[in-house]
């Protein structure tokens, strides 16, 4: 069973080469990294789901 | 058990059974739990108003209704037993109110991988014991459910706190379960949930602790159930948590405290405090910067999430990002958002979170 996570100002890091290798974002006030894509982490799975819903946007790394 | 009782006659007769070889003889790894003593604490020893989340490594707590708790490790033991630490869950912000979709859960969750000796799915699947020390002020049923694959299927177990402010020592024996098989991964494999609250949701059905089931009515005895939420000051108190295969609890196995510690690892790792430092020239905002390798202690159960925190920046332009965070290391980026200055940063930490 599990509670649903907040997770705010998620948005996508480029590494030299353009891909976007991290998703920054913030989850219950911390900031955290997440390799995209993290098969396994809750984080990750977390951050699907929430976007599939319709309540979570990536935004475009700078 | 005594090399003098074991004989061919006692084979033999089947009087000597591998039920009797569980209770009494020393095996090596028998306890599944990874802290099961509640001495490993890399987040902290106390997590006030605190709703979800991991609290002493591998432990989790969380809830749904308004209550909230203070987390606690606490020197306390039951006198005698060889623990000296544990974990308590004492209501800080009561919600007197019992609605149906509330409950205050303690959870321990184990990788599937670490599980297929239970050869659950099969013909052969194997009982297996949960034991543990509680305390409470409340008196009455906690249950104890064990679900497959993070459930469903669900079997629901409890033990009764006979006495209040009173370490007791308490045993779960789970059948094994024929039907579902553990996934072999790094997934969850079973999850126990310990109810200290939980609303008509979780036990409207009819209560069923003997048979594998769907029913999620149903995992908790509405029987004199505890309700930990209803008043603040309540509190449960754990330690000595073990789970292994067997019909029967055996004695804690005591781990030394570095080889939990490693173990934990493989889940969340935090770095000194001044672990790691660096200096960058500006850049094309991003595009390079100084990169930092860095190898986690022990393989983790799976790519973890990574923050920073503490430390200098030098200034506004200094930024860390993780260019990959994997299961055996990650790489630190430190840049310069300002093409035309350098930056650097002094002494910051890494924790990685790669919980179930």
């Amino acid at each position: 069973m599990e509670n649903e996570m907040s997770i705010t100002n998620a948005r996508y890091e480029a590494d030299r080469n353009g891909n976007n290798v991290t998703i920054i974002v913030t989850i219950d006030g911390i900031e955290m990294h997440i390799q995209n894509p993290s098969e396994g982490n809750r984080h990750y799975a977390e951050i699907l789901r929430q976007v599939a819903d319709g309540t979570l946007t990536i935004q475009d790394a700078d | 058990m005594p090399i003098s009782k074991i004989t061919a006659t006692s084979v033999a007769d089947n009087t000597l059974t591998t039920d009797q070889f569980s209770a009494n003889a020393i095996h090596g790894v028998r306890n599944l739990i990874i802290n099961g003593a509640m001495e490993v604490a890399q987040r902290g020893t106390s997590f006030s108003s605190h709703t979800d989340g991991y609290t002493l490594d591998r432990m989790r707590v969380y809830r749904s209704g308004s209550q909230d708790f203070t987390v606690t490790q606490e020197s306390d033991a039951p006198t005698g037993s060889g623990f000296n630490k544990s974990i308590k869950i004492e209501t800080n912000t009561a919600d007197s109110s019992l609605d149906a979709g509330d409950y205050s859960i303690f959870q321990y969750n184990i990788e599937g991988q670490d599980l297929q000796q239970l050869a659950y799915g099969s013909s052969n699947a194997k009982s297996s014991t949960l034991s543990f020390w509680v305390k409470s002020n409340m008196t009455g049923n906690l249950s104890v459910t064990s679900e497959v694959n993070a459930g469903p299927p669900y079997l629901s177990g409890f033990v009764t706190i006979n006495t209040a402010n009173t370490w007791e020592y308490k045993t779960i024996t789970y059948i094994g379960n024929t039907s579902t098989s553990i996934d072999d991964d790094n997934s969850t494999g079973l999850e126990f949930q310990f109810w200290f609250s939980a609303g008509s949701v979780f036990s409207g059905g009819t209560y069923n602790n003997t048979s594998w089931n769907s029913d999620g009515t149903s995992r908790v005895n509405p029987t004199n159930q505890i309700n930990i939420q209803g008043t603040a000051g309540n509190y449960v108190q754990v330690t000595g948590l073990q789970y292994e295969l067997g019909s029967n609890a055996t004695p804690f196995e005591h781990r030394s405290y570095g080889d939990e510690f490693r173990r934990c690892q493989r889940y969340y790792f935090k770095s000194g405090s001044q672990w790691m430092s660096g200096q960058s020239y500006g850049t094309n905002n991003s595009s390079d910067g100084l990169i930092m390798p860095i190898y986690w202690p022990t393989t983790m159960r799976a790519n973890p999430s990574v923050s920073f925190s503490g430390g200098s920046d030098g200034g506004s332009f200094a930024a860390l990002f993780t260019e990959y965070a994997e299961e055996e290391g990650m790489s630190v980026n430190l840049r310069s958002t300002n093409s035309s200055t350098s930056v650097w940063w002094n002494g910051f930490r890494v924790t990685a979170d790669s919980e179930l």
